[in-house]
């Protein structure tokens, strides 16, 4: 396990390209979270979800038989599970920065048998407080499979101590808003929800188009679905850097241009939290308990 | 002799008053920018070919699609059905419905909505498409590729004389907001596309230039006002497209306009 120092590397050094998925973290009381005694709670955690071996069966074919090797199998159950466990979290300067180890199943053909193998995947994570929002953000940096698997696994987590995350979403107006802000110049564009029933969905590929007029005659009937594009980053007048990134309704933001993981906080910071919509509440079920004991991890709001 | 005198003095006489009518027409349209012969006479025009929609009913089709959460396209059916049944049940007496008719592809169902003494066809268009498995998706590659369907496109055709366009935008509108609202409570996740009004056929002239008329061009012209909504004409067709579902006094004010100066 890489230790603390070579972990602050990879938030703030390491380049690469990321993809992210950003939700709400709702606290389910009033509050300031606590980042330092929320990464002590998070740090080390493990859950477990058992798959049954009726649940696998039923999905292997008549003549086909179900093989699970030795190294998947549990010692104490009968049952396979499925591990969630994360690994590491450091407090940045202005998050928290986390690693999370994921078990994937997934089924393999070999002559007559149905191979089973779970495959383990590291997603890194972000939590976030900002300020100009007044509101707590969870990015799962990872594909919108594995950042949903995360999500429900680290929400686990996260209710018992009194958070929750709920999916956010941005409005097809909000994702034009922000290429403009940025004077991006769209690369990929998918237009959705037109209304007749002939045409649903339109892809655009090009590079700068924003301005066409076929371009504005398709958007003007339909929802942007998801932009790709291009934008300059003017760091200063030598450091100016060219980026390309794809936003999504979702709430998925990718980078494909190599970026840090620093950067891309805060890019979600400047350009996507401000305009981010919340669309869930938290679920009835989630117990609302107060949480009044010593190693709470929310602190009363400064006023 | 005399009565072709007196004729020709009449004739002469009705061209040089109309003539007189276009001469104050010019110069009031030079000096004032205004016409008063040429708005009475076009007001008469309109107010003939308004009447005349009574007998003639003006026929328009409003459009939307709502984004569901991916299902099989039977299942999106069967929740169709039962969105029309719910709003049977809740609306009794206000609004009667026809037995849905669907197409031998199942993709699409029709059903007439008797509401305030006006009749609405309402179609649903279930629209789908086929996917390769995403291993991403699933455990099982149960299938190679599948039938998913994620949206249906509603189409309410309506006629009406112009002179109720205000009741029946009303109903409409209502009409509208019950089907959304009921989706809304079937569906966790829900969306919905602008919204699309389509009137036809049109009698635009948008040959504007002699070689466009020539060649015989088919000219369309995009309209887009300030209000964010967006008039297309087309050779057949006009659209006003406005952005929420939400009919109100502007996205009526453009279709009346659209409606006198194209359609009539």
């Amino acid at each position: 396990m890489s230790s603390s120092s070579d972990f602050s590397t990879i938030y703030s050094q390491t380049r690469q390209p990321i993809v992210g998925v950003a939700f709400f973290l709702l606290p389910l009381r009033k509050g300031k979270i606590n980042f330092v005694k929320l990464r002590e709670k998070l740090e080390g955690r493990y859950d477990e979800m058992e798959l049954y071996e009726q649940e696998l069966e039923r999905n292997v074919l008549e003549g086909e038989e179900l093989y699970v090797p030795e190294v998947f199998k549990n010692e104490e159950s009968e049952n396979l599970s499925l591990k969630t466990t994360v690994d590491k979290v450091i407090l940045t300067p202005s998050s928290l920065f986390g690693k999370a180890t994921i078990d994937r199943p997934m089924t393999l053909a070999y002559r007559g048998y149905k191979i089973l193998v779970i495959a383990t995947t590291q997603v890194h994570f972000l939590i976030i407080r900002d300020d100009k929002t007044k509101r707590h953000y969870l990015v799962i940096l990872g594909s919108r499979a594995n950042s949903k698997s995360l999500f429900t696994s680290l929400n686990k987590f996260l209710e018992r101590i009194g958070l929750f995350a709920v999916t956010a979403q941005l409005d097809p107006e909000k994702i034009d808003l922000i290429r403009e802000l940025l004077h991006g110049e769209l690369i990929d564009t998918t237009l959705d929800r037109f209304p007749s029933p002939k045409i649903k969905i339109k892809r655009i590929i090009g590079r700068g188009f924003q301005d066409e007029p076929s371009y504005i005659q398709d958007a003007s009937v339909s929802s942007v679905h998801q932009h790709m594009f291009e934008y300059i980053d003017h760091i200063g007048i030598e450091r100016s850097k060219r980026h390309v990134v794809t936003l999504s309704e979702d709430g998925l933001v990718r980078f494909y241009s190599s970026t840090t993981h620093k950067e891309f906080e805060w890019f979600l910071r400047n350009n996507i939290f401000p305009h981010l919509k919340q669309i869930k509440k938290i679920p009835e079920g989630v117990p609302l308990i107060a949480f009044t004991t010593s190693d709470d991890i929310f602190e009363e709001e400064e006023e | 002799m005399v009565e072709i005198a007196t004729l020709l003095c009449g004739v002469l006489g009705t061209l040089a008053t109309l003539a007189l009518i276009k001469i104050v027409d010019i110069i009031l349209e030079h000096f004032l920018n205004k016409t008063i012969f040429g708005r009475i006479w076009s007001a008469m025009t309109r107010s003939l070919k308004k009447f005349r929609t009574r007998l003639n009913p003006i026929v328009i089709r409003f459009q939307f699609r709502a984004q569901l959460e991916s299902n099989d396209p039977l299942k999106v059916k069967e929740g169709l059905a039962k969105l029309i049944e719910s709003l049977s049940e809740k609306y009794k007496g206000k609004i009667v419905f026809s037995p849905i008719k669907w197409t031998d592809t199942d993709r699409t169902g029709s059903v007439n909505a008797t509401f305030n003494n006006r009749e609405f066809r309402i179609d649903m268009d279930i629209s789908s498409e086929y996917r390769d498995y995403d291993p991403e998706k699933g455990i099982f590659e149960a299938q190679e590729a599948f039938e998913v369907s994620e949206s249906v496109a509603f189409s309410i055709e309506v006629n009406f004389p112009l002179q109720s366009i205000d009741p029946m935008l009303l109903s409409l509108s209502s009409l509208t907001n019950f089907i959304t609202e009921q989706l809304k409570e079937m569906h966790t996740i829900i969306k919905f596309s602008k919204g699309l009004f389509t009137l036809a056929p049109i009698k635009a002239d948008l040959t504007m230039d002699h070689w466009i008329k020539e060649k015989q061009f088919d000219v369309s012209l995009l309209l887009k006002a300030r209000d964010n909504i967006l008039v297309n004409l087309y050779p057949k067709k006009a659209e006003i497209v406005f952005p929420t579902l939400q009919i109100d006094e502007k996205v009526s004010e453009y279709l009346e306009a659209t409606i006198l100066n194209y359609y009539l």
